[in-house]
């Protein structure tokens, strides 16, 4: 049986600031559209990781999909509910905003409260659940991001990747279907940013949430079961990672730099090696190299 | 390090003070101030010194550390205390007298009670509120103290939700100013020479960027707050709930003796609480 499509994008457009205060800025030209007819379908359970560089349209992406900007043009369908209809009410929003969670890039600008525990709780409380539900949650959400312990602290005492842990926290509190984390590991440490990843891969194993990773990072985005990249507002690749990564020249003139593994395999190659290029972790890369010497555990 | 400022010094501990609940502490603060300003003679300050003096080892709080917040009072004390003393004219003759100056016996006695009146209001509701309940703490008591007003359409909650957040971001914007100012010392900035306007400026450079990220936080939050399903207009409910316990109704209680027992010495006949008779007591026996 066929999996839910959780979204579904259909030339999608958007525009910053294409009505907002438009009298004020009517002499300057129209700005170039973030995103330009984009679009993408996204089923129940899948692992995708957005790549693109700094002003491809990624984080665009993501603010359209939580609704918290709305498409200049084309329909966005989340649960096959098209969110862009007059008759999608401010209710059917916050609906909405249930199931798709979102962790952003700073953790100190998402934490609201001065206790973890009550930070975790805060999204519950929002949906007036009742007491004993919401202590469930925040007890259940802790455990899995693995920060029971630091349920009574002040959120401003832990590191960088502990609060992105909460947010997380905060987010999974809310039961939802899917997470969106747009750069929730750029201002983390490489240990935190490992916890983070790892955590990604936990949810979606062994969870079944649908996790869409928007990241710069290649490694990360190597983990997932699908990645798309982005560029000047359009999806210029969309694929299984080892496809998408094999392309290494169109990935460089993206401004992209695939794995440093497979990179090395793909000079190789040009070079007139016979490797195996299905490697995207270190591990794996240097497996590969060991079979063509001969050399490879067998 | 600057970060380890603390608002309203908090001193956290599990005194039976620290225990009650924020509501209780609010409400018996507010009675103590009555208290302390309804009290017009000796016994009735008397008593409410020893139940200040009483309630410091009973929250907890070392004797050092209220003295510590008494001292900057000393000087307007010590001021006024003496403008008390030679401004106030008596019915009976002065006490001492030399050149232009007298002083009466009602001067004295108006600057101790002034003094005593100042010292033990200080130290009473700092032990009931600051010093015993965290500022989180206080918030959510003080919301909860306020709700009837949502019936008058005043916007508590949100009040209480501003003051969450602010208490959230101390600490981070103190950090923060604290990093701005090593970059800015770092192309040279100098933050500690020169006169109050040189310095004053100094901190141009590090106001400004503090208040551009403030504003760039202020705008992330409020977008994960609402991804986060927060509505301003919508109940929510609270995970912490706040619950009275025995020991709420026993302060309380004790306050309101203290409270019935000072209006009782105000307005008991001149005879039994006459305050010249206790100036006499306290002066002449000197």
């Amino acid at each position: 049986m066929d999996k839910q499509t959780i979204l579904d994008m259909q030339h999608v457009s958007f525009v910053y600031d294409s009505d907002r205060e438009s009298s004020s800025y009517s002499s300057e030209p129209t700005e170039p559209p973030a995103l330009s007819d984009v679009s993408l379908t996204v089923k129940e359970g899948e692992y995708v990781a957005v790549l693109g560089h700094n002003g491809s349209g990624k984080s665009t992406l993501a603010k359209l999909i939580n609704m918290i900007l709305t498409p200049t043009e084309g329909v966005i369908r989340l649960f096959g509910r098209d969110v862009t209809t007059d008759d999608f009410t401010e209710e059917d929003m916050y609906d909405m905003r249930e199931r798709v969670g979102m962790v952003f890039q700073n953790p100190d600008n998402q934490l609201v409260a001065t206790v973890v525990e009550e930070d975790v709780a805060f999204g519950p409380e929002n949906l007036a659940l009742p007491r004993e539900e919401i202590r469930r949650r925040v007890h259940t959400a802790l455990a899995v991001v693995g920060m029971t312990e630091y349920a009574h602290h002040a959120p401003h005492k832990l590191s960088g990747g502990q609060k992105q842990r909460v947010a997380i926290a905060g987010v999974l509190a809310m039961k939802p279907k899917v997470i969106i984390f747009d750069e929730s590991t750029a201002m983390l440490d490489p240990l935190g940013r490992r916890q983070i990843v790892d955590l990604m891969d936990k949810l979606n194993h062994e969870d079944g949430i649908t996790i869409l990773h928007i990241t710069h990072y290649m490694q990360e985005a190597a983990r997932a079961d699908r990645v798309i990249v982005m560029d000047d507002g359009h999806i210029v690749l969309d694929g299984a990672p080892r496809e998408v990564f094999s392309q290494v020249e169109r990935l460089r003139d993206l401004g992209l730099e695939a794995p440093q593994g497979t990179e090395l395999i793909h000079r190789l190659r040009a070079d007139g090696w016979d490797i195996a290029d299905d490697g995207l972790t270190v591990d794996a890369c240097a497996e590969a190299i060991l079979q063509s010497l001969g050399l490879g555990k067998e | 390090m600057i970060s380890d400022i603390t608002l309203g010094q908090f001193f956290p501990g599990f005194s039976t003070v620290h225990r009650l609940d924020p509501r209780t502490k609010i409400l018996l603060a507010t009675a103590f101030i009555v208290c302390v300003f309804l009290a017009n003679n000796a016994v009735s300050f008397l008593l409410l010194t020893l139940f200040t003096l009483w309630l410091i080892p009973t929250a907890h709080i070392s004797f050092s550390v209220i003295a510590k917040s008494i001292k900057p009072l000393i000087v307007i004390l010590i001021f006024t205390s003496i403008l008390n003393i030679f401004m106030t004219k008596g019915a009976s003759d002065p006490l001492v007298s030399f050149w232009v100056l007298e002083i009466y016996t009602e001067g004295l006695v108006r600057a101790l009670f002034m003094s005593v009146r100042v010292i033990i209001l200080i130290i009473g509701t700092s032990l009931f509120l600051t010093y015993t309940t965290s500022p989180i703490s206080l918030t959510d008591g003080l919301e909860s103290l306020l709700h009837p007003l949502t019936y008058l359409h005043v916007p508590v909650h949100i009040f209480s939700m501003m003051m969450s957040i602010a208490l959230r971001f101390i600490p981070t914007l103190v950090e923060e100013t604290e990093k701005i100012m090593n970059a800015q010392k770092s192309r040279g900035a100098d933050f500690s020479s020169g006169g109050l306007i040189r310095r004053a400026k100094a901190l141009i450079p590090l106001i400004v960027p503090l208040f551009a990220s403030a504003f760039k936080r202020a705008e992330e939050l409020a977008t994960a707050m609402e991804c986060r399903c927060y509505r301003v207009d919508k109940k929510r409910t609270k995970l912490v709930k706040l619950t009275f316990h025995a020991r709420d109704v026993l302060w309380m209680l004790l306050l309101v003796l203290l409270l019935g027992v000072v209006i009782a010495l105000r307005i008991l006949p001149n005879h039994v609480s006459s305050d010249a008779l206790w100036y006499r007591i306290l002066f002449y026996s000197i």
